[in-house]
């Protein structure tokens, strides 16, 4: 198993990706060469700057400005942060929400001809969809929007196993641009096109679902009608606003819906089948199978149960409908069970922000929620975003507030800090599955639809204690948590792969090595790569080297003491370069990093 | 992060590690806990010698993620039974003839059959290393269909994945519980172990709440290499290097007011302290039982070498925990299952003669649990979320070649049907764990501890175990 990957992996190598990075000009994404800069720094006065006619008058504002771009991007550098700053919060979202979608498919499909017309091999395979949404966070300026549909694809979960999603890696791209499409939309239409997609059909198995068949002993697929309950949209128990749980009499929790109840809805979800091709299903694998992965799953009325259905709270599908009024239907009644709002406000506060907001930060986000208003999901995430507790830097020392950065978005913090120019096609598909194996985390890849992680996951100690949770860290077990480590020293030390960082596997001195295999060994190009002519000039003096590093990699988060340390140890090295790798290793492993408050 | 060679602080656990066994004995905490012989004979054992005086106990706990359709893993064979069994399950049955007829040693009303891609652990019944334990399940009392209609002290999110997952691992089925059993169990006993320093929980699932206690929490390691990963550099030579630790060790020893640093910073520090010692331990495994590449043959037999450096760990009682996961056959059920339950077989039975030679068939006993059976009832070509399941047990102190619980008649409508195929439950979790942790050297009175609804079930001052399939 592994043997394949790594000879599909190596075969990538040869030939390269022709990722584009930084093909937009924009304002915010990275540039500063339209950009004026000039200051005057006089003596016992705050240096005045101004960027294309804007002010940034204190380091304060540009830390805020890092902080802010953490929570919503893949990261920046500190043009970009300037160039925040400079514009204010409002301004930069309402930019976001203009710029086009970047989308995943076309960008694996061109990723793909490269490959195909070389070895005319036809696999389109999950690691060319890494490959695609890698370069797609790493270059596209639609940043809030990547990080919306990355947050979508941890709360409406497919993941890349089974034989199809893994042959024909078509079914990830195009279930991802769903979520990236409507990131900016609103929730109902992202329920109703997620139901429709034939990956999440063939993941939560509605797609073929035939009607009842009581002669035979056979009931609809229950399977989707309890995920999309229960996960995507209005979870177990029933939610004030502020995402507290109501009680009943007797002090329980009050339970959104029975098994009875999953069995009403799984009659809604039967009918669904090929959208491509005139064929209910199962699906086979066919000569038009990319065109069956990538069009919404159709109707067939004739396998759709046609019965009178009953949801919750009295609403009823009456019998004889077609079974896409039976769908969109449901999907309104979901849409706007007074559940989803507050469910979808924690949800994507939790994934953003902060692991425990505070109810009135979740009631602020769930009154802005309106399903079938259109964009409101712009009105979101400006309500999650400009909410005090997550702008104000006061809040963020609280005891409570702030997360776990995720192992993905910590790799991609880093990349996008320093200008990486290239084309990182020598090495680009094998660097990042070493990395996402040794994390376990990668787009599209939880072992299955409950996510890398739990909402209400605490680690035993004092966040338990305290009665905070921390999803995140139920992926810190000691080789997740050393392996990101020894990912930095990869990367920002080594510069290389070799059998032991990547696998985990001695190599045994005494092996034979037999006389096909080359030991593995990969250099990486990323530190090469980067822009660091200013960085290593600032190193000449460790407290600037320090200095710029807090913001471009900690978002100004290191604390006095972190300083110290790091700077202690790199003024006992002389070279700017070593300098620089060494405090940018300590930084990113540092607890003042790793957490974002 | 202290170096291994540099001197260690004398503490508590230390020191009743390497006290006498009278002393030890003397302890009200452990006297309640173990028979002195057991721990007599503990101070007897010599280093990677595994002689019968050696006082060891490891479970292990194999979770099959997402459901096993475990009537069709374990399926009746006789002609009435069998066309009760077809008439439901329509067109998942399997075909009559091609089940590996069992002959347990006490009949048990009806004959069973085990699913053709299992002829592994089919032989290892036959060596009575091996049974069953029938329509298992999460139970806050004994349930009937009434009962069910009416809600009565029903456990919560039943059908639920992510509920029913949990709840076989907290037998708690009533709360969200924040420890698992296997948790509770470590809290319990963990103190007779010689060393703390690596956990006597191994995990080679990453974190699982079987394994958290109050006191006690997983370890996790990986199939592959040494197991345990270690900062790379961290014990290099160059002054590049030692600076860079000097850094890393102030920076994870500063004193964190925010809890999400703290605790991050304790997981860097304990999972290289731990590292340094589990790698050391684990260079001395030889095992030389070939096992199959299958990830959960290669997650075995991680554990089966633990096993076998146990003494270099100090640990003289562990558990394991791993999970086999995609068994959520709501699609492709046939051959899907086949395929996965061939897997298990494998697995499981190259684990057993792991065991075997390490001359520890007697002291480490492997289970499995799921979060649920499916409906015996198709939905086209796949099955969905049920109750009660069937589990097994395996090793030489398991009473084997038998069936223990009663496997239900497989029709419709039944009494403990409720519609579908759901099964309501017979044996309850408590029963079956409650047996594993007896044999493990919980005393009676202390199962109330683990289990807060065992009384509903047992009677843990009847002098036997609730189901009977541990030898005492």
């Amino acid at each position: 198993m592994r043997k394949n990957c790594l000879v599909l992996l190596f075969a990538l190598l040869a030939f390269g990706l022709q990722a584009q990075f930084y093909h937009l000009d924009y304002i915010g994404a990275g540039h500063d060469y339209q950009v004026k800069v000039s200051s005057s720094p006089a003596a016992g006065q705050a240096a005045q700057t101004t960027v294309d006619g804007f002010d940034i008058k204190k380091e304060d504002q540009l830390k805020e400005a890092a902080r802010f771009l953490a929570q919503t991007t893949f990261g920046a550098d500190y043009a970009t942060i300037r160039m925040t700053a400079a514009m204010g919060y409002e301004a930069w979202l309402e930019e976001q929400f203009s710029l086009p979608a970047s989308l995943t498919l076309p960008e694996l499909i061109q990723q793909h001809q490269l490959y195909h017309g070389i070895t005319g091999d036809g696999e389109v395979n999950s690691a060319h969809f890494k490959m695609a949404w890698t370069t797609n966070v790493l270059s596209s300026p639609d940043q809030l929007r990547q990080r919306m549909a990355y947050a979508l694809s941890q709360i409406m979960v497919v993941n890349s196993e089974g034989d199809l999603f893994t042959d024909y890696a078509h079914a990830q791209g195009a279930y991802y641009d769903i979520l990236t499409q409507n990131s900016f939309g609103n929730y109902q239409q992202l329920l109703q096109e997620v139901t429709l997609s034939p990956t999440m059909g063939l993941f939560l198995s509605h797609y073929g679902n035939p009607k009842a068949n009581s002669e035979l002993n056979i009931h609809p697929d229950e399977n989707y009608a309890r995920e999309i309950m229960q996960l995507f949209s209005i979870g177990l128990w029933e939610l004030n606003q502020n995402g507290t749980y109501k009680y009943d009499t007797k002090g329980n929790y009050i339970p959104t819906y029975s098994n009875a109840d999953i069995k009403e809805f799984a009659q809604v979800f039967t009918g669904l089948g090929d959208g491509a091709n005139n064929d209910f299903g199962p699906i086979s694998s066919s000569e038009n199978i990319i065109n069956t992965l990538t069009t919404p799953m159709q109707m067939y009325d004739s396998q759709h149960d046609k019965s009178e259905k009953y949801l919750l709270q009295g609403t009823v599908l009456p019998a004889g409908q077609s079974g896409m009024d039976d769908i969109q239907q449901t999907i309104a009644h979901l849409s706007n069970h007074p559940n989803t709002a507050p469910f979808m406000a924690r949800a994507l506060i939790q994934l953003f922000t902060t692991s425990n907001p505070s109810p009135a930060y979740i009631e602020q986000v769930a009154n802005a929620f309106d399903p079938d208003v259109e964009n409101n999901f712009q009105e979101v995430l400006k309500a999650l975003f400009l909410y005090p507790e997550a702008r104000s830097c006061n809040i963020s020392e609280t005891y409570s507030f702030g997360k776990l950065r995720e192992p993905v978005i910590r790799l991609t913090n880093f990349l996008k800090a320093f200008h990486l120019q290239a084309n990182p096609a020598d090495d680009f598909p094998m660097e990042y599955y070493c990395f996402y194996q040794n994390v376990s985390q990668s787009p599209l890849d939880a072992p299955s639809v409950f996510n890398f992680y739990r909402p209400d996951y605490a680690p035993q100690g004092p966040i338990k204690q305290g009665y905070r949770v921390a999803p995140e860290f139920q992926i810190m077990t000691a080789p997740n948590t050393v392996g990101y480590i020894n990912e930095l020293e990869n990367r920002v030390n080594r510069q290389q792969y070799t059998q032991e960082l990547c696998f985990n596997e001695e190599v045994d001195p005494d092996d034979e090595v037999e006389e096909d295999e080359v030991p593995y060994e990969e250099n990486l190009e990323e530190i090469r790569n980067m822009d660091l002519r200013e960085i290593l000039f600032l190193a000449e003096t460790p407290s600037q080297l320090i200095n710029r590093l807090d913001i471009v990699l900690a978002n100004g988060l290191l604390s006095a003491n972190t300083k110290q340390i790091i700077h202690s140890a790199i003024v006992q090295l002389s070279s700017p370069m070593e300098r620089f790798k060494m405090a940018t290793y300590l930084i990113l492993l540092s607890p003042d990093y790793i957490i974002l408050k | 992060m202290s170096h291994s060679d540099q001197p260690k602080s004398f503490n508590r656990r230390d020191f009743i590690g390497t006290l006498s066994c009278a002393a030890v004995g003397s302890t009200t905490f452990f006297s309640t806990l173990f028979n002195l012989q057991s721990l007599n004979a503990a101070s007897l054992s010599s280093p990677l010698a595994s002689g019968p005086a050696e006082d060891y106990r490891a479970l292990v706990c194999i979770m099959l993620g997402g459901g096993n359709d475990s009537f069709n893993m374990l399926a009746p064979i006789d002609n009435d039974s069998y066309q009760h069994y077809s008439k439901t399950r329509s067109n998942l049955a399997i075909a009559q003839n091609s089940l590996l007829p069992l002959s347990p040693k006490t009949f048990n009303q009806r004959q069973l059959g085990l699913h053709p891609s299992m002829p592994e652990l089919h032989q290892l019944f036959n060596e009575e290393k091996l049974s069953f334990v029938c329509n298992v399940g999460t139970l806050v009392q004994p349930t009937s269909k009434n009962d069910y209609l009416r809600n009565n002290n029903l456990p919560l999110g039943l059908f639920s994945h992510a509920d029913q997952d949990k709840q076989w691992q907290t037998s708690v089925p009533q709360t969200v519980s924040s420890t698992g059993w296997g948790g509770r169990l470590s809290d319990l006993v963990y103190e007779a172990n010689t060393s703390q320093d690596v956990s006597m929980n191994i995990s080679l699932a990453g974190k699982n709440i079987f394994q958290l206690g109050n006191k006690v929490a997983e370890y996790s390691i990986l199939p592959t290499g040494s197991g345990s990963v270690g900062i790379a550099g961290y014990d290099g030579a160059s002054s590049f290097d030692k600076i860079r630790r000097a850094a890393v060790n102030s920076l994870m020893e500063q004193q964190y007011q925010d809890i999400f640093k703290s605790t991050y910073a304790d997981i860097v520090t304990a999972s290289q302290n731990t590292h340094e010692l589990f790698s050391k331990a684990i260079a001395k495994a030889n095992l030389t039982t070939t096992f199959s590449n299958s990830e959960l043959s290669q997650r075995m037999k991680m554990i089966a070498r633990t096993i076998q450096v146990r003494q270099q760990l100090g640990l003289k009682r562990q558990t394991f925990f791993v999970r086999f996961d995609g068994w959520d056959h709501h699609d492709e059920l046939l051959n899907n299952h086949s395929q996965m339950l061939g897997i298990l077989s494998k697995a499981m039975s190259e684990f057993q003669s792991a065991l075997k030679e390490l001359n520890l068939e007697d002291k480490v006993t492997t289970f499995t649990i799921s979060d649920f059976a499916r409906t015996l009832t198709s939905n086209g070509n796949g099955t969905d979320h049920a109750w009660g399941g069937n589990v097994m047990v395996m090793g030489k102190q398991v009473k084997g070649k038998e069936v223990y619980g009663q496997y239900p008649n497989l029709i419709l409508n039944s009494e403990i049907e409720l519609g579908g195929g759901v099964l309501i439950p017979k044996v309850s979790t408590d029963e079956y764990f409650a047996e594993l942790a007896l044999w493990y050297g919980v005393s009676p009175s202390d199962l109330p501890l683990l289990f807060p609804n065992i009384g509903n079930f047992y009677n843990t001052m009847s002098g036997q175990g609730p189901l009977g399939f541990m030898a005492a």
